[in-house]
């Protein structure tokens, strides 16, 4: 066994800290919805999903599932495809991993969503692979396991590849150009969601009109430098973002131990850096009107107690 | 006539009483309407007060039973209403039903209701074995904050027992959990309400003759008893009777392993003793026809119990080889007794000057024995030894191939050792069961007996919570070609 990396730097939380969480949620009160549902234009009331971008450690992830279900609230679990716990290239032969199968069943046996977490663009650039493929088997793969998967909820953010995964998607597009890889021009627009039986991209961007370009360069070239941990770059990636806004009015990250962001949007221009436990639960406690809400987690930020 | 109330545990058989009593004219019994109180009666589970909730009963379940249809009496049931009998008995003029069912019954319906079909019981114990395909895809298809029905199941709280040691348990002790912790909160709050205000109905043993009682209760009419036969005999809302497949993948208790009944009943012990299914904690595990195949069959057939005794000739050479080796180390057997001795076939002679004492369950036998076994230094005695000590301590209490077919393991071993001065010798015929961890017990309904494969370790355990010494679990060679081996105990009594 190894020790993940993010409890040798002091990063992540006990599972503890996240079952109180999710036990403090609950007993606020406000509705607690899959992703899917908070994807549903026009709902009624505050609402809430907990979004899980299952990177690394999908053990603890089925541990988080195991405590919602307990609690009776609903998760939104995202497996990435190009992660080493998904699977790995044997020769032209991709193979995943035997324990990958269980993960997910016992992630959906305890009623949670399912779904992608997309590294399309990812797969293009490492080993040339035809995202419509990728799509492809990987979502009928994951049907046949169990999750009625209806949603992608893309990888990294935009200035990594020069574009966003959701991009694949038509529906996605942000701008029309054309970025180029090792590899060649990125596939971006090459599908749509509908031809795959997907309701939404988890994300939630929403592409601006009128673009001030000079903006959209220094953000794509990497101004500022894009790091979840600079509170610069998390204020222009969500709520300053010169390419999109964004469908949620909230989003909250953890992104430390005993770290929060809470990110507003356009509209509202809502931000708060590196807040606790008690500020989270008080901001989510006081919303009100139709206001959706995105927790996102990364469940490795939960490993402080558990060797992977 | 009130209006009324049925609360239950689930599995318990509240929807099949509940369409029995519809049947009658004069009632109107729904079962679980809309909203069925989900969410209010989890957070009573989880310690708030039912006075709490008291504007949302008014709202639904109160004004249903405030409705006033001439001539006919409403009712319902939902599985959810426990917590609030008491403060629904202050704000509404009802009478309440109060059905249960035997707890060994209820959490094995629980389990198959979950492997079998649903797969949504207590949905953090996560996959176990034995969960059908069908199961595991229905589970898929029901998101959880769908789910109510498992919602509103009682969870302990944190002064019970921590999240990881919930989580550590396995569905089957969340189950027993679940039926020990709804009973006894129902029973507890129906002790809290006027005793003409509440009937107890047993559905482990119903019959026409109880639920005649309930329609009596309620000042209903009733319906024609063999119209209640017939729709007792129907299994309302069993597996079968849903149209499911009702293969037992999930054994009935009398096939649960020592391991499983101790974890019931660490959960259920009390209630069960609260509900009286259990008095005497001895015969907890003896089901009502036990020992049938001896009486009816084999009851004082000597040619059978001879024929018998010289198949397993080897083993009773061994016990005789014992004996005579603690008479030749000077450690002297004044006294023996031999329990389950049938006809004593073997050792009323082997034993001739000694005191010997002989013990059986079937009368037969042992009326047998003391009219044809004329020693007198002997006596014969027709005992249960789980349950009825004997009155006399002995130098060797010994039983030969009694110990597979009896209703308690441990609680055999326990009564040989507590009747014993000195020594203890029992060999289990079925086999030598080496990785066994826990006792395995199977029943068979037809012959009315127990077909146990001991564990070895387990005995060990028992023996050494006994305070025995000197013990000795080995495999015995019963036939001379090497193919058979039995479990042989030996251990000295302190």
């Amino acid at each position: 066994m190894r020790r993940n990396r993010l409890s040798c730097v002091h990063l992540s939380n006990s599972i503890w800290y996240f079952e109180r969480l999710v036990t403090t949620i609950r007993h606020s009160l406000i509705d607690v919805v899959t992703l899917r549902d908070l994807s549903v234009k026009n709902s009624k009331g505050p609402k809430l999903a907990f979004r899980f971008d299952i990177d690394i450690d999908p053990a603890i992830s089925v541990k988080m599932a195991t405590y919602l279900a307990f609690e009776g609230m609903p998760g939104s679990f995202y497996f990435l495809h190009t992660a080493s716990y998904y699977g790995e290239w044997c020769g032209k032969t991709f193979v995943r991993n035997s324990k990958l199968r269980s993960y997910i069943r016992e992630i959906s046996a305890c009623g949670m969503e399912v779904g992608l977490h997309n590294d399309l663009l990812g797969s293009f650039i490492s080993h040339k692979l035809d995202p419509v493929d990728v799509l492809d088997r990987e979502l009928d793969w994951l049907r046949s396991v169990g999750g009625d998967v209806r949603g992608t909820v893309a990888h990294n953010s935009l200035p990594v590849y020069g574009a966003a995964n959701s991009e694949v998607f038509s529906e996605c597009m942000l701008w029309k150009r054309k970025v180029y890889s090792k590899n060649g021009i990125l596939p971006l627009s090459v599908c749509s969601m509908k031809q795959f039986g997907l309701e939404y991209e988890g994300t939630f961007f929403n592409a601006k009109k009128n673009l001030d370009m000079n903006k959209v360069k220094r953000f794509v070239g990497g101004e500022p430098i894009p790091d979840i941990r600079s509170q610069e770059w998390f204020y222009d990636w969500i709520v300053n973002n010169p390419i999109h806004n964004n469908v949620c009015d909230y989003q909250i990250w953890v992104i430390s131990k005993e770290m929060w962001v809470i990110a507003g949007n356009n509209e509202n221009m809502y931000f708060k850096w590196g807040v606790g436990f008690d500020d989270v639960i008080d901001f989510i406690s006081n919303v009100q009107g139709d206001v959706k809400i995105m927790v996102v987690i990364h469940p490795v930020y939960f490993c402080e107690d558990v060797l992977v | 006539m009130k209006s009324f109330i049925i609360v239950s545990a689930p599995r318990s058989g509240s929807t099949s009483l509940c369409r029995i009593l519809n049947s009658a004219s004069d009632l109107n019994v729904a079962s679980e309407p809309s909203p069925g109180l989900h969410e209010i009666c989890r957070a009573c589970w989880d310690g708030d007060s039912a006075e709490k909730y008291e504007e949302v009963l008014r709202d639904t379940i109160i004004k249903r039973l405030n409705v006033t249809q001439s001539g006919i009496v409403y009712g319902e049931k939902n599985v959810t209403y426990g917590p609030f009998i008491p403060l629904l008995s202050k704000l509404v003029d009802c009478v309440f039903v109060y059905l249960y069912r035997d707890g060994r019954e209820v959490v094995t319906s629980l389990m198959n209701w979950h492997n079998n079909q649903f797969g949504t019981i207590y949905r953090e114990a996560g996959i176990e074995d034995g969960v059908t395909d069908v199961a595991i895809k229905n589970s898929f298809g029901l998101e959880i904050q769908n789910d109510l029905s498992d919602f509103a199941r009682p969870r302990p709280s944190n002064d019970e027992m921590t999240w990881e040691e919930w989580a550590s348990l396995s569905r089957f002790e969340m189950c027993c959990y679940y039926w020990g912790h709804c009973n006894a909160e129902l029973l507890d709050n129906c002790r809290q309400i006027d005793d003409s205000r509440y009937y107890q109905i047993d559905y482990s043993t119903v019959s026409s003759k109880e639920v005649s009682k309930v329609f009596d209760f309620l000042g209903s009419a009733g319906i024609p008893s063999d119209l209640t036969e017939e729709l007792l005999d129907k299994k309302i809302n069993s597996l079968g009777d849903r149209g499911f497949s009702e293969e037992q993948l999930f054994s009935n208790w009398m096939n649960w392993s020592s391991n499983k009944r101790r974890q019931f009943e660490k959960w259920c012990g009390s209630t069960m003793k609260s509900l009286n299914y259990w008095s005497d904690s001895a015969v907890n595990w003896r089901p009502s026809k036990y020992g049938e195949v001896w009486i009816k069959q084999f009851g004082a057939d000597v040619s059978w119990f001879e024929w018998m005794y010289q198949g397993r000739e080897l083993a009773h050479k061994d016990l005789k080889a014992f004996y005579y080796e603690r008479k030749r180390g000077g450690d002297q057997i004044s006294s023996v007794c031999d329990v389950g001795c049938g006809l004593s076939v073997g050792y009323h002679d082997f034993f001739k000057d000694l005191r010997y004492t002989g013990v059986d369950l079937v009368e037969e036998n042992i009326k047998w024995c003391q009219k044809n076994r004329d020693n007198p230094n002997h006596s014969y005695l027709c005992r249960d030894v789980i349950s009825e000590e004997l009155n006399e301590k002995y130098d060797l209490v010994f039983s030969q191939g009694t110990i597979d077919n009896c209703y308690d393991v441990n609680g055999f071993i326990e009564a040989l050792v507590m009747s014993s001065n000195k020594w203890v010798y029992i060999t289990a015929c079925r086999g030598w069961f080496p990785s066994l961890k826990n006792h395995s017990y199977n029943w068979n309904s037809k012959d009315g007996c127990f077909y146990n494969d001991v564990s070895p370790t387990e005995i060990e355990t028992t023996l050494k919570s006994l305070g025995c010494k000197n013990i000795q679990i080995d495999p015995l060679k019963v036939r001379s070609d090497g193919t058979g081996y039995e479990t042989r105990i030996i251990a000295s009594v302190c």
